[in-house]
């Protein structure tokens, strides 16, 4: 799902952030709404899980290991609500076993903590190109 | 609780390996080395990734930083542990240093105030930004624009949030919760917060060259992991004027006034700055106001008045960047034939009615405070409110800080807060001309500014708020960092001293944007986006508004706060000269000072593998088949020579990098090719000593020369006559890693004819980079952070020196000869067209 802007013709790519870490999405919404995309940040997973029952987000960026709902189980419900929602994988744990897990359950990419900001905007635009075709 | 350290041979206290332990031991004493070394690197690269976090370009969270020092807590451990290993335990007490050091990040990591915590005072000098929640907003303020910013301010100390609970405590609130007492009236002070007080009171004496008149304040500080939205905005408390015998009243009664004016059972924390009472004509504050007409994030409001008449205000409003010019001002008339300071005639009408006079500052001036604020505002994330005086100095003093908060973005609690739709990043650049693309973020950031290609013997002309560019990214720039609004370089990491300078100071930086000398003339105006990696040109307002848009790491936040602190106890590196007394274990502050000591003294334990023949007198020690005029034996540790090779080692069979790259230099017959010198009766006298000592060497090892050979690393002891040196070099392609460390003594002429010699190596080794130190004939000669063609051009030309200094003092009859010499020796040296070997 995308929305349109106001005052263009162009839509924007709806995204939907989590992360318990509060400075993740702090940095994160600005960075990718600069970019030109429609953001939803969420540092509670409960929040995040109910929010994707009530709307279709085209792109979703989640933690691996919250306090709550796990990273990997909250994958698992997105590729189940809505199969072509692209996810990537965002963790400080990560390890090969984790990679290849999120991977198997769908996930589009998986970028180790810490991060570039340009390099999660790139990623974001690979998926975007990815879904387009 | 502190954990004991397994220590390798604690039974074997400083016993010194026998000759007989052979190969063995040697081949372990430098896999122990070789393992400092790949500890040391994966603890920079650590440290590195650390220091390029704090400057904005990556996002990382708590688990981060604790796994970052979880890892560099173990690899610092594991180097004092090798470090044990080769020296027989000779360095036990650095473990308590890496105990102390790994406490006190374990303690900022748990929420704690780290190790100055319990202080009650403490002086600006030790003072930064990240200790606000000790010793609160203005003295942190305070002591950067002292320490770091190269910005006038007062000296003085913090009594701090420790120190006031304590008062607090005394006045019957609780310690733990700052609870509010009624009152501190009849409060007795706790005896060491009133020895605490006092020892600064008298410390700032001494450092003003007497008792001086004190100021106080109330000092808001953020409590610990709180961010600084959550500081509570506090009435100025300010008292004047306060004598030494006052002070401690004047303390009751701030914190007395405090409790009074804060609602609520519960105070928030605060400190108290008393700092030197600074001598003033004019006194003014500065701070931001919105303007239409300056969409980069408002004006600069500079008021200005004679002290004592706040009614004569005078205000100015500059642009918010450099060269912050002035857009417009309000002066009031004085009193006719008033004069404030010399040289300055206030706006006064004459008896006849007419105007006469001028505004109570020059362009200069304010644009001196507008650099001020601009810089605050810089190192803090968001825009200060100032007050600042003028004394008779030609800088203003700043004498207050404090939050402006309403433009400031960073302050922006709610990061759910809407995005305006004018800030997409298309409409801001749109226009914009991109003059230069790409390099490496060392800081992120937005500055505008003109250029200034900057020359290192111009640096003192560099003027504040200027965009800094400049060819190579050299230490020494870091004298012109704290004016820079931003610096840009063609070459350059994101991982080098200049870069952490940037970080520190939070100067945007771009390294390694490859043609920026030409790309940015000087005098342009630019506008630097560190964050993009791009340059615009002209003065980019929207990009400069987007600051506060908060896409960046700001001071405020904890992570930020938290990083900084533990970088303080990890990053700096004190200890650099391991010539100098200073140089020793208890000076270990920094797990970088733990880790380069332990590699210079792991260095000096491998020098010493000939000092005691262990392993020489191994059977697998053979000669070297060469051509030259000394015998020299060989050991292999591992590497160094080839598996085929027979009894005999001839030139081909030796794989060693850096003993490839000496007999390169030591097999040029040029440079032996010497007349003998002469020798004089005075001269064989005074050998007499030296040739007794020479005889009491070791027996089986005297007179011989031997080469301990890795592929990597050589060990090169040679005794030539009465000389003796040693060559010991690590050459892995690593520049922190690779070394040349050369030792040269002795000779049979006398004193003067021996330091002349001295003199004669110093010279040539001088242009080879290495730092020289002479002691008598002693030469000690080091070469460090240099690349692998650096590392095998110095070894080539200590092979060639070998041969030409061999008993060279005889020689050196009169201080000509040193230069004569050393003209010779570049001569024969350089006109030899010897083939090297491939692969060195």
């Amino acid at each position: 799902m995308t929305s349109q802007c106001a005052g263009c013709q162009q839509q924007k790519t709806q995204i939907l952030i989590l992360d318990d870490e509060p400075i993740v999405c702090k940095r994160l919404r600005p960075a990718f709404q600069k970019a030109g995309y429609e953001v939803e940040t969420f540092t509670d997973s409960a929040s995040a899980m109910a929010r994707i029952e009530e709307k279709k987000f085209d792109i979703i960026i989640t933690d691996l290991k919250m306090k709550g709902v796990d990273g990997m189980h909250f994958l698992e419900r997105i590729k189940e609500i809505a199969p072509d929602t692209g996810v990537i994988v965002i963790t400080g744990f990560a390890t090969s076993e984790t990679a290849g897990e999120s991977f198997r359950k769908g996930a589009f990419d998986f970028v180790a903590k810490p991060f570039k900001l340009n390099d999660i905007i790139d990623t974001v635009r690979r998926l975007e190109g990815n879904r387009k075709r | 609780m502190k954990v004991p350290m397994r220590l390798p041979f604690i039974s074997h206290r400083r016993q010194k390996p026998s000759s007989d332990q052979g190969l063995e031991w040697v081949r372990s004493l430098f896999a122990k080395f070789q393992r400092i070394q790949k500890y040391n690197t994966r603890a920079l690269e650590v440290m590195a990734e650390m220091d390029r976090a704090l400057g904005g370009e990556y996002i990382f969270d708590r688990a981060f930083l604790e796994s970052s020092v979880r890892e560099l807590s173990g690899l610092a451990y594991q180097v004092v542990y090798s470090l044990n290993a080769m020296s027989q335990n000779g360095y036990v007490a650095l473990y308590d240093r890496y105990q102390s050091i790994k406490g006190v990040l374990d303690d900022i990591l748990a929420g704690g105030l780290g190790p100055f915590g319990s202080s009650l005072a403490l002086p600006y000098s030790v003072l930064g930004l990240e200790m606000e929640p000790l010793a609160g907003a203005l003295n942190v303020c305070l002591a950067e624009a002292r320490n770091r910013l190269d910005i006038p301010a007062p000296d003085g100390f913090a009594v701090t949030v420790t120190g006031c609970s304590q008062m607090m405590a005394a006045g019957g609130g609780d310690f733990d919760i700052f609870a509010k007492p009624a009152s501190l009236e009849v409060a007795d002070f706790p005896p060491e917060l009133v020895e605490a007080i006092n020892h600064q009171m008298e410390s700032l004496f001494a450092r003003c060259g007497g008792p001086v008149p004190l100021i106080v304040r109330i000092c808001p500080a953020a409590a610990n992991n709180q961010t600084r939205t959550e500081t509570v905005r506090l009435p100025s408390q300010v008292f004047t004027n306060v004598g030494s015998d006052e002070l401690l009243e004047t303390c009751r009664m701030a914190l007395d006034k405090y409790l009074a004016s804060s609602e609520g059972p519960d105070p928030a924390p605060v400190a108290l700055a008393v700092h030197e009472a600074v001598p003033a004509q004019v006194a003014g504050s500065i701070s931001l106001v919105t303007s239409p007409d300056s969409p980069s994030g408002g004006l600069f409001c500079i008021t200005a008045w004679p002290v004592g008449a706040p009614d004569s205000r005078e205000t100015f409003f500059l642009r918010r960047t450099y060269p912050f010019d002035p857009v417009e001002s309000e002066i009031k008339a004085k009193p006719y034939n008033e004069r404030i300071y010399p040289g300055v005639h206030p706006l006064s009408i004459t008896p006849k009615g007419l105007y006469r006079g001028s505004a109570l500052l020059g362009p200069s001036f304010l644009r001196g405070i507008a650099a001020c604020a601009s810089a605050f505002e810089r190192i803090v994330g968001c825009p200060q409110d100032l007050d600042w005086v003028r004394g008779d100095a030609a800088r203003p003093v700043i004498v207050n800080v404090r939050a402006a908060g309403e433009l400031d973005g960073s302050m922006e609690s709610d990061f759910d807060a809407p995005f305006s739709e004018e800030e997409d990043e298309g409409n801001w650049v749109e226009d914009a001309e991109v003059m230069l693309a790409g390099g490496e973020t060392a800081q992120t950031g937005i500055a505008a500014g003109p250029v200034v290609h900057v020359r290192e013997s111009e640096m003192d002309l560099f003027p504040h708020g200027a965009v800094a560019v400049v060819r190579y990214a050299y230490p020494s720039l870091s004298a012109i960092m704290s004016r820079a609004s931003a610096v840009v370089t063609e070459i350059g990491a994101s991982i080098g001293h200049l870069a952490t300078i940037a970080r520190e100071l939070r100067i945007p930086a771009i390294f390694g944007a490859a043609g920026a000398m030409q790309r940015l003339p000087e005098g342009t105006e630019v506008t630097v986006d560190a964050g993009e990696k791009r340059v615009y040109r002209g003065i980019v307002e929207p990009l400069l508004a987007s600051r506060a848009t908060g896409t960046e790491l700001y001071p405020s936040d904890p992570e930020y706060v938290t990083l900084r602190r533990l970088l303080r106890w990890i990053l700096p590196l004190e200890l650099i000269d391991p010539e100098s007394s200073t140089f020793c274990v208890d000076n270990c502050r920094t797990y970088h000072d733990v880790i380069h000591f332990s590699h210079e003294r792991s260095i000096e334990e491998l020098l010493k593998i000939q000092e005691h023949g262990a392993g020489l007198k191994s059977p697998y020690v053979r000669k070297l088949g060469i051509d030259t005029p000394i015998d020299l034996f060989v050991l292999d540790i591992g590497g160094g020579v080839s598996p085929g090779a027979g009894a005999c080692v001839e030139f081909d069979d030796v794989i060693s990098k850096p003993f490839l790259a000496f007999l390169n230099g030591l097999t040029l017959k040029e440079v032996w090719n010497r007349d003998p010198g002469s020798l004089n009766l005075r001269g064989i006298i005074s050998g007499l000593d030296r040739t007794f000592s020479a005889m009491m060497e070791l027996p089986e090892y005297a007179g011989r020369n031997h080469a301990i050979l890795a592929e990597n690393y050589m060990n090169v002891g040679l005794r030539l006559g009465y000389h003796y040196s040693v060559i010991d070099s690590y050459l892995c392609g690593n520049v922190n890693q690779n070394y040349v460390y050369f030792r040269f003594a002795g000779g049979f002429a006398d004193e003067n004819h021996r330091r002349r010699r001295a003199e004669l190596i110093r010279s040539i080794l001088d242009q080879l980079g290495f730092k020289v130190r002479i002691k008598g004939d002693l030469v000690l000669a080091k070469l460090k952070l240099v690349d692998n063609r650096e590392v095998i051009s110095a070894l080539k030309v200590l092979g060639e020196l070998t041969g030409f200094t061999r008993q060279i003092d005889l020689a050196m009859d009169s201080e000509d000869k040193i230069e004569e010499f050393a003209r010779l020796f570049n001569e024969k040296s350089g006109r030899a067209g010897k083939e090297e070997k491939n692969g060195v």
